[in-house]
């Protein structure tokens, strides 16, 4: 058993990593900690803080991937190996209870009747019962809202044990024991860690014995692919400002702060950029790494590999088609800032060109980066769930909302409708979009010098 | 005595805030008469524009009046529906605001925007309005009235917006006029104008006038009745005259203490130690104890202080007046032992010019320059100060930016210590920096909001000086600190924290980290209020004494001119037209336009018989400026040959020079 990682996945742990290494140089600084104390002051910011952690967890699980040869009952496939991420072991009973085709959630029938010969011999036309779901009742209609309570409420009920261990942890490691010592923000991410907890647990003990949120054509398990989906939208929405905010920064702070020329080329760059349809440079770019794929099949082995290369090159594209609006914001900002008398006052006292700009400008213009940062993201989970829906977007092998939502274009349009699998990306796509929206505004907020009074 | 029109009985408003609940306003009576002047005078945060937005029910949604009355024509105007209001706001009772820049609507004429104010109240046909906007423009003393009825506000000048905002507020003839700080965003000479219009037009309307300001110059200028207003509470009423002639309370004492004029120039200004209180707190007995050199136990053991009258129709909060009175407030920090020797120069300057190009078209051609700064010269004395005077966009910001090159030179000489400056490549120049300094006027913008005080004192000794330790540096700005009169615990916390008297403290501690000889000081204290611009004053000059500094002081105060400068140069549009020592220039002014300047400073000692030199409203752009004489456009004694002839420098004495062609010798021909 060894790790296995693609390229994402390094991507994923260095940025985890800087950010960790950012958020401890930053909690050093007492002027720092004090916007962020701000953060944690706010009930919204620290929900939404918690959501988006817990998302991030998920995606984290999901990308640390793990070589291994499967056991398997029967002796066959010893020499076979396969790659599972923590998160599909995790979810091991869900990924491998497969259906065969369309299933409501909590069904234990199929969702279209077929013909089928019962023990008589006779053939009729009803609804079969389900290889899994359900499986383990005798008399399912009798006995399924009552099984399901209760397997709900054992949920809830696992799932505030786990948090009651996990608090009694935290708290023995902490100095804070007493109720009043423990601030605002540790009360509230514990109680929506609390409801986290609940719906997981409850999550866990349905899981096996039902499909929470049905299943897709093939029979695999709706909810499944929207937690898998939950990594490709974190990529997306995060590989991408990466790629993006080098190019942004630098270019609209030296068109903006060096004028003349260097202006002149600048704007001339990102006016001619952002007047070219940014969905046909997509289209281009993935139709072209498509043909390069399909030209050298050996360097992309397995499935993985290939919808990996065409995650990282969607980001990278998206990347470099999008740091026009952040590019422009800025420099119209540090056309502003490089008339304020403190940056006067510095070339008074004969600092630097670009101890300037690192020191007077860019500082000054970090909110703007923050606040475009968490937009963006979100604008970028929605954006890869409009691309993968007109087919340019990650490789279908790919699991992802958009994806998702692609499929779901024919379900849509059957009769009687399947709603589910949209339904189940749309709630997903939803909580990550809106935790992240929120928790830009109260960023924002705190990071304002002017309204820290 | 006249009757009251309105009379404000016990006022109180508080704000409500995250932590306590701020007394803006607490517990305020004064009555104001039929056609009286009431001057209400204090400083930024005393509650002063509060109190006038209360009686004009105009406050935000988190401010509440707690007690009080205030009663118009025998009504309640706290008690009457919002409907009823809007029939006495604006039509009853007017108000003209600070800044007329953003109180008229960009996209509307300024007749349409002053025939909303005349419909609002009266049916009147299109034609009729017309005609009365016309009327309101001529007797607001505008220039071309119908012409002016189809401009835009941006093509006026500051001046006429104010103009336009008081015709406003005339459209309905109303009886009480409230001008909150009108004449704070203008010029000087622009300002007296203004005071005399609202002073014509008083008499002709015969209506009351409520004038907000922290100008003493000018209430003593147009006031019948004067309030002074400290930390939510009017702490003296008085006549005019009485209060000119012995100001009561110890709070107004200072303010008159702290004011800079010519024959105070050898002492320190009296400043008021400590800050104006927090109006969230609770107080016990006098406001002003902590900061009052007459405090006793009794001061503030007392619930309230009430009123005692000093003399007639003239009263005051405080409970040792008549000690008071016997003696007033004598307390010179430090005497000014500087003789500049006129000998030394600092800086002389030779011809230099300023301009910005105008570049229009896609080929970003220059079609033409504008030429702020064109052709001055003059010389900074050693270890004295050099005030430069002028209107806004007289070109003195860009002068003082010019010299120290943070904007590019288009020709001319800088001489320092025998080297051009100007002709110097950045890269040499920056040997010479540290000389060479700048204190802004704004102390919110001219320090990096997201950096600590710290950085921000540290941030010259690390360019110009890289080879000091951090202890060095360290000990460098606790010194500077302490220096500055401030306390080294400001060092980890950000500018906003502070007031504006401390961010100018640090900008001057910031300046001086680098030991400079020469600082150019760009209206310094023309933020701040009376009080704190002792304070600065103060500690510029000492700062002097000390290290031998040479000021090169812009502003268009001239009661700190004739404290601080040693010498003048009087700016007018890109062009010095007067220099000398500030006697000379202050005393015995030659050029027309300096004469103007100095009339239309408002004084209160009636000895002096003035006379104020009209100046029509706009001044010429430097982009265009009239041929000849910059100034023949707008002055008083122009001849003919002004418009031809440009006039040079003519020495009236030995240090005394004028560019005037009144003082020609022999007289130009015409």
């Amino acid at each position: 058993m060894r790790f296995s990682l693609l390229w994402t996945d390094y991507l994923v742990f260095a940025l985890v990593i800087g950010v960790s290494l950012l958020i401890w140089r930053a909690s050093k600084k007492q002027h720092m900690v004090r916007p962020w104390k701000k953060v944690s002051d706010s009930t919204v910011g620290v929900v939404s803080l918690t959501v988006l952690l817990s998302f991030v967890f998920i995606g984290v699980l999901d990308s640390t991937r793990i070589k291994y040869k499967p056991n398997l009952s029967n002796g066959e496939g010893g020499a076979r190996t396969e790659t599972l991420s923590v998160l599909d072991i995790v979810l091991t009973p869900i990924r491998t209870q497969v259906e065969t085709t369309y299933s409501m959630p909590f069904a234990h029938t199929g969702y279209a009747k077929e013909l089928l010969k019962d023990e008589q011999g006779v053939t009729q036309w009803v609804y079969p019962r389900l290889k899994y779901a359900g499986a383990h009742l005798a008399s399912a209609v009798n006995e399924k809202p009552q099984d399901i309570i209760t397997k709900a409420v054992e949920g809830v009920f696992l799932g505030f044990m786990c948090w009651l261990a996990l608090v009694v942890l935290v708290l023995f490691f902490s100095k804070a024991r007493s109720h009043k010592a423990r601030s605002k923000a540790q009360k509230n991410m514990a109680y929506t860690l609390l409801i986290i907890f609940s719906l997981a647990g409850m999550v866990a003990s349905l899981g096996p014995y039902y499909h929470v949120l049905g299943t897709d054509k093939v029979g695999e398990d709706v909810l499944y692919q929207a937690i898998k989906s939950i990594r490709t939208g974190l990529v997306i929405g995060t590989l991408t400002t990466l790629v993006m905010l080098p190019i942004a920064i630098a270019l609209g702070l030296m068109a903006g702060f060096f004028r003349g020329w260097v202006d002149d080329v600048i704007q001339y760059l990102y006016t001619t950029l952002s007047s070219i349809p940014g969905v046909l440079l997509i289209a281009a770019a993935i139709l072209m790494a498509q043909v390069y794929m399909a030209n050298n099949p050996d360097l992309f082995t397995t499935v993985d590999d290939r919808g990996d290369m065409r995650l990282l090159l969607l980001c990278m594209i998206l990347g470099l088609t999008s740091w026009t609006g952040l590019c422009r914001l800025l420099r119209a900002e540090t056309l502003k800032i490089r008339e304020m008398d403190y940056v006067m006052a510095a070339r008074a006292l004969g600092v630097g060109r670009m101890q300037i700009l690192k020191r007077h400008v860019l500082p000054n213009v970090m909110h703007l980066v923050m606040i475009t940062v968490v937009l963006d993201f979100s604008g970028l989970v929605l954006a890869e769930a409009v691309l993968s829906y007109i087919n340019i977007g990650v490789d279908p092998s790919t699991y992802s909302w958009g994806n998702m939502i692609n499929t779901s274009r024919l379900e849509m349009a059957r009769e009687p409708i399947v709603w589910w699998p949209l339904a189940a990306a749309f709630i997903f796509m939803f909580a990550l979009v809106l935790a992240a929206n929120l928790f830009a505004d109260v960023v924002r907020d705190a990071f304002d010098p002017r309204e820290n009074n | 005595m006249k009757q009251a029109l309105l009379s404000v009985q016990g006022l109180k408003t508080e704000f409500d805030q995250a932590q306590a609940s701020v007394k803006a306003v607490d517990g305020v009576s004064f009555d104001i008469a039929e056609g009286e002047t009431f001057a209400l005078v204090g400083e930024s945060g005393c509650g002063k524009s509060v109190l006038a937005l209360t009686v004009m029910r105009l406050l935000s949604n988190n401010a509440k009046i707690t007690a009080g009355k205030v009663m118009y024509r025998g009504k309640d105007l706290l008690q009457i529906a919002e409907k009823e209001m809007r029939a006495v706001r604006g039509f009853r009772i007017a108000m003209i605001f600070q800044d007329p820049m953003t109180s008229l609507n960009p996209v509307m004429s300024v007749g349409e925007q002053i025939g909303e104010a005349v419909l609002l109240h009266k049916k009147l046909p299109a034609s009729a309005v017309k005609q009365r906007v016309i009327e309101l423009i001529k007797q607001v003393g505008i220039a071309d009235a119908e012409e002016r009825y189809a401009s835009f506000p941006h093509q006026l000048s500051g001046g006429m917006m104010q103009r336009v905002m008081i015709a406003m507020a005339l459209a309905n003839e109303p009886d009480l006029l409230i001008a909150d700080e009108p004449t704070t965003a203008l010029d000087v000479t622009i300002q007296a104008q203004i005071l005399e219009l609202l002073k014509d037009l008083q008499r002709e309307l015969g209506m009351s006038l409520w004038i907000i300001s922290h100008d003493l110059g000018i209430v003593s200028d147009i006031a019948d009745k004067v309030a002074v207003m400290y930390a939510g509470q009017l702490v003296e009423v008085a006549t005019r005259d009485s209060f000119f002639n012995q100001a009561a309370h110890p709070y107004s004492q200072r303010l008159f203490a702290a004011l800079p004029k010519m024959d105070k120039r050898d002492k320190a200004l009296v400043t008021l130690p400590g800050s104006v209180p927090r109006l969230s707190q609770t107080f016990s007995g006098c406001r002003f104890a902590e900061r009052c050199d007459y405090q006793q136990a009794a001061c503030t053991s007392v619930a309230k202080v009430a009123w005692h009258s000093v003399a007639d129709e003239h009263r005051a909060r405080c409970l040792r007046l008549d000690e008071i009175i016997a003696k007033p407030i004598n307390t010179p920090e430090f005497i000014k032992q500087k003789t500049p020797s006129t000998s030394s120069k600092a800086l002389q300057v030779n011809n230099l010019k300023i301009h910005f190009a105008i570049k229009k078209g896609i080929l970003k051609r220059t079609v033409g320059y504008v030429k702020a700064v064109d052709g001055v010269s003059f010389d900074l004395v050693s270890g004295g100060t050099t005030a430069l005077v002028g209107e806004s966009g007289c070109g003195k910001t860009t002068l003082g930016k010019g010299l120290l090159k943070l904007l590019p030179i288009t020709s001319g000489e800088v001489y320092y210590q025998e080297k051009n400056l100007v002709d110097m490549p950045e890269q040499a120049f920056r040997a010479y920096r540290e000389q060479f300094q700048i204190i802004f006027q704004d102390p919110f913008s001219s320090m990096n909001p997201r950096m600590l005080v710290i950085d921000i004192l540290q941030e010259g000794l690390r360019a110009l000086k890289p080879t000091l330790s951090n202890l060095e540096v360290e000990a460098q700005c606790a010194y500077l600190l302490q220096k500055v009169g401030l306390n080294a615990d400001v060092l980890y916390r950000y500018p906003h924290e502070f007031s504006g008297g401390q961010r100018q403290r640090i900008c001057i501690a910031r300046a001086l980290a680098v030991k400079p000889s020469i600082i150019v000081c760009d209206e310094p204290t023309s933020a701040l209020d009376v009080s704190v611009q002792a304070q600065v004053l103060n500690l510029l000059q000492q700062l002097q004494q000390e290290q031998g500094l040479s000021y090169l002081f812009i502003t268009h105060d001239l009661s700190v001119v004739s404290y601080l400068a040693d010498s003048v140069a009087v700016m007018y549009l890109g062009r010095i037209v007067e220099y000398g020592s500030v006697e000379e220039v202050l005393n015995t002014p030659a050029h027309p336009y300096t004469k103007a300047l100095i009339n239309a400073v408002p004084r209160w000692d009636n000895s002096v018989q003035k006379t104020i030199i009209k100046l029509p409203d706009t001044m010429p752009s430097a982009a265009n400026p009239p041929s000849g004489c910059h100034f023949h456009t707008r002055c008083a004694e122009a001849m003919p040959v002004c418009s031809t002839v440009e006039p040079k420098s003519i020495n009236v004495s030995a240090s005394h020079s004028v560019c005037c062609l009144l003082f020609d010798d022999p007289p130009v021909e015409s």
